[in-house]
């Protein structure tokens, strides 16, 4: 028999501290359902098993002795394979690194997680360097299966994350977002993922896909899961270039306090311009009423069009990315998956008028989103065109035939949540974007959290059968 | 003209140093005039006072 999903982080602390749950039976489950699920799904690229035992034990003997280290102490989590961890390899899923990359020090998102005594799992996968698809099959990992449907894509570039947390091997695992790779797995694997205000998260020990636009964020069950990890990992880091030195909120003690009294833009044309499917549309707007009805008073917005997102956004990325590759693209590109090679060299079609035009860009569009939240408290958006794609029909190639329309956050570095908020016709998850003020991510999660309670979309599973 | 892009595709990557192989030169090159398509935005003009955004500035997000 299966061993049943890891429960929230919530409702682990809550028994941990009562004593009802021992953080090394916690880790023994976590464990049997990644022994028992794992080889449908291939989330893991690098279990640490033995070093989790011990520090579950470790755990259990710190709380044991009175020195609970806090709300997230003893439970399990897991590392997108692009956050460092001393001892352990980082691969990003590439064959570039596999052999080559043996880190020192954590990163500062494992550090902070390893301070709060979580224990960790492993390595979970990604698309290449964060930037590549999911049909290659020159790669040395599998790819990350969705957990709803095996034959569905995962989302990307998160894709062991997301498909580890929905699956419940774990409660809890990090991401990294560039144009949506937190949100777009969260969204397709039907949890919740924030990607925070540019600054708020240390880059600190991630590999780097493109300096100005990556952000690092969690997955999670619940939106109260993400609250409670987002107050641990959030703090200034001077070794993040990036890093903004802005006071840490407190995520939790307004989380219930619901949206009466909020004022809400409905970026409802951002996603028709995006070309959402019916299903997406349908459900977004179905979100929008719960909010309504919840007593938010919700106006429709007009976000600047998506040409210049996407203008602002590829040419960044491109740029940045095909920076950091080039020498490795020119010595040995057949290191690379085919779609993570071609995609990184469309950086060598970026001129340098063009980039810098994409960076003043990028300010203009800034300021124009950050406007409009003069008038309202949040945005709210579809996050993706419908529902996960079969991964046998998703798209492999270096211009995609639709881009995420997830990116619009990311060139402004205003936070953005994804949660549930639908099933669509083919069994698999749909989601709800909330956009917030920049290091307002208390107002987001007040926001998700809100709608999460009004509905049931945050309580289905995926089939067993599947995970 | 389809000439020039095709040219143009060709130096930009000569000047990379990389190479593409043969049998993905067409999808790479449908991808550069996708590119360029995309970007064509970029080359309107804008304001001396619009500076670039190596990171956003969000210190100061307004309330209603």
């Amino acid at each position: 028999m299966t061993p049943p999903p890891v429960p929230s982080l919530a409702e682990a602390s809550t028994a941990i501290a009562a004593g009802t749950l021992s953080p090394v039976a916690l880790c023994e489950q976590a464990l049997a359902r990644i022994a028992a699920i794992d080889p449908a799904l291939d989330v893991f690229i690098t279990l640490t098993a033995d070093r989790a035992r011990a520090a579950a034990a470790q755990a259990e003997a710190e709380i044991k002795a009175g020195r609970r280290r806090g709300p997230l102490h003893g439970i399990p989590y897991a590392l997108k394979d692009i956050y460092d961890v001393a001892g352990l390899p980082t691969t990003a899923h590439s064959r570039v690194l596999v052999g080559r990359n043996a880190p020192v020090e954590d990163s500062d998102a494992a550090a902070r997680l390893e301070a709060a005594g979580m224990v960790l799992l492993g390595k979970v996968a990604t698309h290449e360097f964060a930037r590549g698809g999911v049909r290659d099959d020159d790669l040395p990992f599998p790819r990350a299966k969705n957990p709803w449907n095996p034959a569905h894509f995962a989302g990307g570039s998160s894709s062991g994350s997301g498909a580890g947390v929905a699956s419940g091997m774990m409660a809890l695992a990090m991401g990294s977002d560039t144009g949506g790779s937190i949100r777009l797995p969260a969204a397709f694997s039907g949890c919740v993922g924030l990607k925070p205000t540019y600054g708020r998260l240390s880059r600190r020990g991630v590999v780097p896909l493109s300096f100005g636009m990556d952000h690092t964020g969690p997955l999670t069950r619940t939106v109260e899961d993400c609250a409670l990890a987002l107050q641990v990992l959030a703090g200034h880091d001077p070794a993040d270039p990036g890093s903004a030195d802005v006071p840490v909120g407190d995520y939790l003690t307004h989380l219930r306090d619901g949206v009466r009294g909020l004022r809400l833009g409905y970026a409802r044309a951002y996603g028709i311009e995006g070309g959402i499917d019916a299903e997406m549309q349908a459900a977004t707007d179905a979100a929008v009423e719960v909010l309504r009805g919840l007593g938010a008073e919700v106006v429709e917005v007009a976000l600047p069009p998506l040409r210049r997102f996407e203008a602002a956004a590829w040419t960044i990325i491109h740029a940045e990315s095909f920076a950091i590759h080039q020498q490795d693209l020119r010595t040995r590109p057949e290191a690379y998956g085919r779609t993570t090679r071609e995609r990184i060299m469309l950086g060598a079609f970026v001129t340098g008028p063009h980039y810098v035009q994409a960076q003043r860009l990028r300010h203009a569009l800034t300021r124009e989103v950050d406007a409009l939240f003069g008038e309202v408290d949040a945005i709210l958006s579809a996050p993706a065109h419908g529902a996960a794609p079969l991964a046998a029909e998703s798209d492999d190639g270096p211009w995609r035939r639709a881009q995420p329309i997830t990116a619009a956050f990311n060139v402004t570095g205003h936070p953005a949540l994804c949660l549930p908020a639908g099933i669509a016709a083919n069994g698999l998850p749909l989601s709800l974007q909330i956009a917030g003020r920049a290091f307002a991510e208390a107002e987001v999660l007040r926001i998700g959290h809100a709608f999460e309670q009004a509905t049931e979309w945050h309580t289905r599973r995926p089939p067993e059968a599947y995970a | 003209m389809p000439e020039d892009l095709e040219l143009d595709f060709q130096s930009a990557l000569r000047v990379a140093g990389i190479t593409v192989p043969e049998d993905r030169t067409a999808i790479m090159l449908d991808a550069y005039r996708s590119y360029r398509a995309l970007v064509a935005i970029l080359d309107e003009p804008m304001p001396y006072a619009e500076e670039p955004a190596a990171a956003p500035r969000l210190a100061a997000s307004p309330r209603r």
